[in-house]
């Protein structure tokens, strides 16, 4: 492969990738793979609680006391 | 001044600066960065020994570098110092500081056989539920949105992060990843810590993404580093004639501005309580150490909290006295002043004898604490402490006086607002046997046995106000540079001087900021080693992939339907090209 071909290559998975993520939140989401597997998706499905570990629920301040 | 990578600077040895014999050299701290300075003027700068003159509060030197068995409490160690093979410029320094045992081994020679023989591999990185290992212990499980927070925050510049602190950085996804436990407590990250500091490590230390969770990567001192890095550097400067001055406080030091120039003329210094001036000249040189992380400790016992009141120490007072008479010379109180009061500030080191604590040690360690080899590898968490405590044992005998029945053991928390698991006070209204029971109850000690053994072991706990200061939010300016802007003959040493890319809380920083000063205010021509590029480095990128993503391939990542196309179209593109090769060899695909 060229050197110019394969710079190619890389730019067009790179904005392939970035259209993918966009579709894949925006469009797919109820048909991808966040209904069937973990750490799939990227919105926020995660929330703190108090029966989180201190070191967790102390991302909540500004390390001035829970 | 310059830098440079590779054998052929690293080995040359450079010409003897002009006039280095008529220099002069004030340093203003004996610390890891004072001293440092004192051997490059020496072995790069040909300046005479007996004309450098170092100055120190305490009465002996290392500043944080300590480790000291004290005749009223017991053996005490504030902390300790992980180091890696990429460390440029303390290698550069170890390997011309001789051992105290033999003179022809040097410190550097001694370290690399000793890790060579003894590595750190650590089976067990954080435990809970009294002495359990976490169940994911050894991988990252960090989430896609995860792992996009860390790209983000990589491509991100320093001027566009500015003050922001790490939990504004990052989700909640990010903060439930072992990859966020494990970085936390190795590092001491606070969540409102510097973003950019937490930047600057990913990028720095993305070459060991892939041994966060065994620490195979790190490097471990013989003894404390007082013992192992200090005293040989103080023989050596004391062979050649170095001043030392104890019991001295720098007081002030006054610098005269002229056009685009800056130079101090005057240093006030109170020694032994008597006042003194030295007027200065442009061929006298000072290196200031400013501010520290350890001054104003105050240390408890195994029956007493250490105390939470002290005074702003002489560091941080002549920093202030500096940054007040030019704007080039940084912002003290971004750093000292406002620190969130849930911060780390106790570490402890228990001295045991009783063998009882020992089959815990071993079960959560896999490791025998009297074999001499490392036990911890760095901290073991233990993840639901309410002061996420940290545990570190280091190769025993850590002290060369230390006897054969005794462990020492340091922990340290970073949570200091929270009342503990079993203990219910915060840790710093705890005393030394305190902090240990809680300790004890952690890695799995029978209730009924805990206070027993914890009065039978020695606890001495220090309070350090500023130990996290490295660490707080600031932007550019706030450290002064190395040499600012027009200085002559000032310049500024330490973890809280700016040098760019490398990371503060590090041996390294502090022998990088001395060796650049040398260089640029003696005109030393050779190149300074510069700090590791590993990020610049497409393989170890590539590596730290598939570490982050917990040893997946490309095609194994949870793509979309979209990204997968275009996955494959690119690895098909790809096929039996050089970008092929350096994707199987990083186990990506």
């Amino acid at each position: 492969m060229k050197k110019h071909t394969l710079f190619a290559a890389s730019l067009i998975f790179v904005a392939g990738a970035a259209v993918g993520h966009l579709y894949g939140n925006k469009i797919l989401r109820n048909r991808h793979c966040c209904k069937k597997s973990n750490n799939c998706c990227t919105v926020n499905s995660s929330k703190i609680t108090a029966a989180d570990p201190v070191y967790i629920r102390e991302t909540e301040t500004n390390g001035h006391g829970l | 001044m310059y830098y440079s990578n590779g054998n052929y600077e690293a080995f040359a040895r450079p010409q003897k600066p002009a006039n280095a014999e008529d220099k002069s050299a004030y340093i203003v701290g004996s610390g890891l960065a004072g001293l440092a300075a004192a051997v490059f003027l020496i072995r790069d700068g040909q300046v005479p020994g007996n004309q450098i003159h170092i100055f120190e509060e305490l009465a002996l030197p290392g500043g944080s570098m300590d480790g000291i068995l004290n005749e009223q409490r017991s053996y005490i160690i504030r902390g300790g110092r992980e180091m890696e093979p990429h460390f440029e410029t303390l290698w550069d320094l170890f390997r011309s500081i001789p051992t105290l045992d033999d003179p022809e081994v040097s410190v550097l020679d001694e370290f690399y056989w000793l890790n060579k023989n003894d590595p750190s591999y650590s089976t067990t990185r954080a435990i809970e539920n009294r002495g359990k290992q976490i169940t994911t212990d050894g991988q990252l499980t960090l989430s896609r949105k995860a792992i996009e927070e860390i790209a983000k925050l990589v491509l991100a510049s320093e001027e566009q992060l500015g003050d922001v602190k790490i939990n504004e950085v990052f989700g909640t996804e990010f903060f439930k990843s072992n990859f966020w436990l494990y970085w936390s407590t190795m590092f001491a990250f606070e969540p409102w810590a510097s973003a950019v500091e937490m930047r600057r490590y990913l990028l720095r230390f993305v070459h060991h993404v892939g041994t966060l969770q065994n620490m195979s990567a790190l490097k471990f001192t013989k003894f404390n580093q007082y013992e192992s890095l200090i005293k040989p550097l103080i023989k050596f400067l004391e062979n050649k004639n170095v001043d030392f001055q104890y019991n001295t406080t720098v007081d002030n030091i006054i610098v005269e501005h002229s056009t685009e120039k800056k130079i101090a003329t005057e240093l006030d210094l109170t020694s032994s309580e008597e006042k003194k001036k030295i007027s200065l000249t442009a061929d006298d040189l000072i290196f200031v150490t400013n501010g520290s992380i350890t001054e104003s400790t105050t240390y408890g016992d195994n029956t007493h909290p250490a105390p939470k009141e002290h005074e702003i120490g002489p560091s941080w007072n002549l920093w202030e006295k500096l940054a007040s008479q030019d704007s080039d010379f940084g912002h003290p109180a971004k750093f000292y002043k406002n620190i969130p009061t849930a911060s780390w500030v106790i570490s402890t080191t228990c001295t045991f004898t009783d063998e009882r604590v020992i089959p815990y040690i071993k079960k959560i360690t896999g490791k025998d604490p009297r074999s001499g080899s490392i036990v911890t590898s760095g901290p073991v968490s233990i993840k639901d402490s309410n002061w996420l405590l940290g545990i570190s044992i280091s190769r025993q005998p850590h002290f060369q006086q230390q006897r054969s029945n005794e462990l020492i053991v340091w922990l340290y928390g970073l949570f200091s607002d929270q009342p503990g698991n079993y203990i219910q006070k915060k840790i710093t209204e705890c005393s030394g046997k305190e902090i240990c029971e809680e300790f004890l109850y952690h890695i799995g000690v029978p209730e009924n046995q805990i206070a027993n053994i914890a009065q039978a072991a020695n606890s001495i706990p220090v309070n350090m106000p500023y130990i996290t200061s490295y660490f707080m939010p600031r932007t550019t300016g706030d450290r002064p540079l190395v040499v600012p802007a027009g200085s002559q003959n000032l310049a500024f040493i330490g973890n809280f001087a700016e040098t760019p890319r490398d990371t503060v809380f590090t041996t390294e920083y502090s022998v990088r900021t001395a060796m650049e000063a040398v260089y640029q205010l003696l005109d030393v021509d050779r190149g300074v080693p510069e700090v590791f590029a590993s990020s610049f480095d497409l393989r170890t990128i590539l590596n730290s992939i598939y570490y982050l993503n917990d040893q997946k391939s490309l095609p194994e990542l949870p793509l979309n339907k979209l990204e997968k196309v275009g996955l494959d179209a690119f690895l098909k593109k790809i096929q039996g090209t050089y970008l092929e090769e350096i994707f199987k060899a990083a186990n990506l695909i």
